[in-house]
């Protein structure tokens, strides 16, 4: 569960550019100013290689902060 | 040249990366501006940013301008307040196939393109519609069409293409447009914006302008020196002998449309050069403006090549089937772009695909460039055998047209005023329609010239722009190709300026010098015509009616 965490929370530093973000589990799209729709698409497809699955769009809707993210891609490698 | 943003490019790492990149260009100063309209059938705010790295890398700074989401048809036609005001340069007409099903799609395109041309007089980029299952033949024929319209202020940017090489299914994810509007795959953008850049910086003749190649295994297989001028592997005997072949006949047509060939080979050059007699061979010693075979470090030999050239390192492209030599090579000259493969097989995609000499009609210009080159060594050696200067270039036999812009000329003195950076006082650059404007402007005194010798003619080479403000002639901009350095051109245009002036009865000349990067050659130009200095790097001409002209060597030829 942590490491899903915190290779999410890598994925966020690594495509908003920024090591000094808080990231909880409950920080949103909303709470951070670059975290615009391309940088959300380049997010959820840096998952999708990097855990090997596939989100489809319902659960993308889904997603509505990184808690929900984690809880979702640990379904998905179970 | 930044290697993510060459081809082959990985959207994925752009997109992830763009932050990043936008940190690598540091000074802008001397880049090209560019206004950009981008009017949409979709999403767009973000492709922006990726579109300006691209254009970074070609040393344009955009500045954009955003339509609304779904906007660009009322943008063009009713809306247009905003749009006037901005001035485009450049309208990009972003619609895709989620735009293809609109009722009477290419009337309304008709109608939009119409009223730009109408209101704006700008350069217009068209996407072109990728197919979808079940619309094939209606879209193809749409394409037909848009492909009928280009012309010199319209060109297309082909996303049925893009398309096709991406993987049609990849491309038309629809996750991008239910989430966010995207009218194709994200991942894609990159290349999206990659191809557009390339039209961009070919418009603003920003175009590279030579190949340099190494020989052994990469324009033919084997080592000449080891082999001999008949063993080496060239032609359709063999599988490898055949795909050099077709690199060679790839090379001879990019130089038959005015790219210039240059080879620079670890090899004797008496062997290398033996090569070119194999029964085989496409590509004739001559083809080279420069033949460098020698056991020096290759960016020596290229430094050697742009310099004899007189193209600066950013205009080259490099091919070496060697990895360690191109990276000796990017290590000295970073600006050079090089082809990142091993193999022959790849040579022909990565120059194309790469969009070094993107061009969607040959100019004339370009075509008849190797001339231009061929005649300068031929120049070059009369210059050796002449007593002195002076003496070389009486015998060159110049004559030169020096008159005011007029319509047939625009579109050439516009490239020419964009892509000198060397001759030229002050880095301003203007785009088609201002020229044209300025062209039919009384306040302004324009001259081009147009040169040729006894070798042949080198077409259109300097241009002058100056403001007539109060009885004083400000010269805004003076540009002069490299091709015809030294020759005294700088001088006739000088006596044409202080012609026109007397003429028109104005008493001062005002002449500015602005730094940039690579204009170190101009700096002491104005002082030698004769201007004393003022403020700065503000310079003043008095014209007098007892003005002694100082060109000597070059006849004015009217017609």
């Amino acid at each position: 569960m942590v490491e899903i965490f915190d290779m999410l929370r890598d994925i966020i530093f690594d495509v908003l550019d920024d090591k000094e973000l808080k990231i909880t589990r409950e920080t949103s799209a909303e709470d951070i100013e670059d975290w615009d729709s391309l940088a959300q698409i380049s997010i959820i497809s840096s998952c999708e290689s990097a855990f090997g699955i596939r989100f489809e769009l319902s659960e993308v809707l889904q997603m509505k902060n990184v808690g929900d993210t984690v809880d979702l891609i640990m379904e998905k490698i179970k | 040249m930044i290697k993510e943003l060459k081809y082959p490019i990985n959207g994925e790492e752009i997109i992830k990366k763009k932050k990043y990149l936008k940190r690598q260009f540091l000074d802008l100063s001397d880049f090209t501006e560019v206004r950009i309209a981008i009017l949409s059938g979709s999403t767009i705010g973000d492709i922006a940013d990726i579109l300006e790295l691209f254009l970074f890398s070609y040393e344009i700074k955009p500045i954009f301008y955003i339509g609304n989401y779904n906007q660009y048809y009322e943008e063009t036609l009713f809306n247009t307040k905003d749009l006037i005001s901005f001035r485009p340069d450049i309208i990009l007409i972003h619609t895709t196939s989620r735009n293809v099903l609109d009722k009477d799609i290419f009337s309304k395109l008709n109608q939009v393109w119409e009223h730009i041309q109408k209101m704006h007089g700008c350069i217009i980029i068209q996407n072109n519609f990728e197919l979808l299952y079940n619309h094939i033949s209606e879209i193809s024929e749409l394409n037909t069409k848009i492909d009928e319209y280009k012309n010199k202020t319209f060109y297309v940017n082909d996303i049925r293409y893009l398309s096709a090489v991406y993987g049609l299914d990849e491309w038309l994810d629809n996750r991008s447009y239910y989430l966010y509007g995207y009218a194709f795959n994200v991942k894609a953008v990159p290349m999206f914006c990659h191809n557009i850049a390339i039209i961009i910086k070919s418009i603003y003749g920003k175009n590279h302008k030579c190949i340099v190649v190494d020989l052994d295994n990469t324009i033919w297989g084997g080592i000449v020196g080891e082999v001999g001028a008949e063993g080496i592997e060239l032609g359709k005997g063999t599988a490898l002998g055949e795909a050099y072949l077709d690199f060679q006949k790839f090379l001879k047509k990019m130089h038959s449309f005015g790219i210039i060939l240059a080879a620079c080979s670890k090899n004797n050059e008496t062997i290398a050069k033996e090569a070119f007699t194999n029964s085989n061979m496409v590509l004739q010693l001559d083809d080279f403006a420069v033949f460098c075979a020698n056991w020096n470090e290759k960016s020596n030999n290229i430094i050697h090549i742009s310099k004899s050239l007189n193209i600066l390192p950013q205009h080259l492209v490099f091919v070496d089937d060697n990895p360690a030599e191109r990276e000796q090579v990017s290590s000295v000259l970073p600006q050079v772009a090089i082809i990142e493969s091993n193999f022959v097989t790849d040579f022909i995609r990565y120059i194309d695909r790469g969009g070094y000499f993107y061009s969607e009609v040959y100019l004339e210009e370009d075509i008849r460039r190797n001339e231009y080159y061929r005649n300068e060594v031929k120049r070059k050696v009369v210059e050796v055998n002449s007593n002195n200067y002076g003496d070389y270039l009486s015998s060159l036999t110049m004559a030169a047209k020096i008159e005011p812009f007029s319509d047939a000329h625009i579109e050439r003195i516009t490239t020419l005023i964009n892509k000198t950076n060397q001759f030229n006082l002050t880095g301003q650059r203007y785009s088609l329609n201002e020229v044209k404007k300025i062209s039919i402007n009384n306040n302004f005194v324009t001259l081009y010239a147009d040169l040729n010798d006894k070798f042949g003619s080198s077409g259109i080479i300097s241009a002058l722009i100056s403001e007539v403000i109060e009885g004083s002639a400000h010269v805004r901009l003076w540009v002069m190709s490299c091709r015809v350095f030294k020759r005294d051109v700088e001088l006739a245009v000088f006596d044409s300026l202080v012609e026109e002036c007397l003429k028109r009865g104005i008493k001062k000349i005002f002449g500015y010098y602005h730094k940039t990067d690579r204009n170190e050659f101009v700096s002491k130009l104005y002082e030698s015509l004769g201007f004393y200095k003022s403020l700065g790097e503000v310079w003043v001409f008095d014209v007098d009616k007892g003005y002694v002209p100082c060109n000597k060597y070059i006849r004015m030829r009217k017609e």
